[in-house]
């Protein structure tokens, strides 16, 4: 870290880098969560579209990424 | 770009997309391309990125052990949830009560419980991520500046710990960083 960078911090700014990480490791979460969701989701015996309409997207799209399993 | 790699390279990436398929996920990723650099099928043979990892004293045991904790946080690095802790957002809580209603490593996912087990996933379909696709990318430039002609599984592990990300973090806990692996292809170039 730099200099620059440490006395932004204790100012109390917030980093950017560590908000940018943030948001690409809660995408790739979201990822994880929705194949587990889904996939409890068609073991309890939910139809594609009943999970399409819950995450709020078309049953093709959710057909598509989860489908062939 | 796949035309300028080496066999070894592509037979990499082919794993990769097998441990993708494997782990149930929708997108072939980075640290599906960091499993792969270490895999004990492929590594066998001798690989290119192993050779690398061994010149700067690089286990590939534990990035193996390191990916696998790693999976078990939904491929979360220590640095991504201390992010996500900045925000208020407990990783080690989330993964908990997954693992409760779901089983342990459910967010490591697997096949075991999927609901069509006839149905298999047609792994040319899968598609490559934007961070898997981007290490790819930056293996190019990695051959190119050390002035290599083709690209070779070295030169995707040095683009792996080029791309920020829970691989390169990986790479990063043992000492692969992205200096020390340009110095030891070019030194390696310099004693071939």
């Amino acid at each position: 870290m730099t200099n620059a960078t440490e006395l932004a911090t204790q100012a109390g700014d917030s980093d950017p880098r560590t908000g940018l990480r943030a948001v690409a490791a809660l995408r790739r979460l979201l990822e994880r969560l929705e194949a587990v969701q889904v996939r409890s989701a068609r073991v309890h015996g939910w139809s594609w579209q009943e999970i399409a309409d819950e995450l709020g997207v078309s049953r093709q799209a959710v057909h598509k990424k989860h489908g062939r399993r | 770009m796949f035309e300028r790699f080496t066999k070894d390279a592509r037979s990499l990436v082919t794993t990769a997309v097998g441990w993708a398929e494997a782990d149930d996920s929708a997108r072939v990723d980075a640290l599906h391309l960091l499993t792969a650099v270490v895999d004990s099928g492929r590594t066998a043979a001798g690989t290119g990125a192993l050779d690398l990892l061994a010149a700067i004293d690089a286990r590939p045991g534990v990035i193996t052990d390191r990916v696998s904790e790693l999976r078990r946080y939904g491929g979360l690095s220590e640095a991504d949830r201390r992010a996500l802790r900045d925000l208020g957002i407990d990783v080690d809580t989330v993964v908990a009560r997954v693992e409760d209603r779901h089983g342990e490593g459910a967010l490591a996912a697997g096949t075991a419980d999927a609901g069509d087990p006839g149905r298999r996933r047609n792994r040319w379909h899968l598609p490559f991520g934007d961070d898997a696709k981007r290490v790819l990318e930056a293996s190019l430039r990695e051959a190119q500046d050390v002035r290599d002609d083709a690209i070779g599984g070295e030169h995707i592990l040095s683009a792996l710990a080029t791309v920020p990300g829970p691989a390169a973090d990986v790479l990063a806990a043992v000492g692969a960083s992205p200096d020390r692996l340009r110095r030891a292809l070019l030194q390696r170039r310099n004693t071939v």
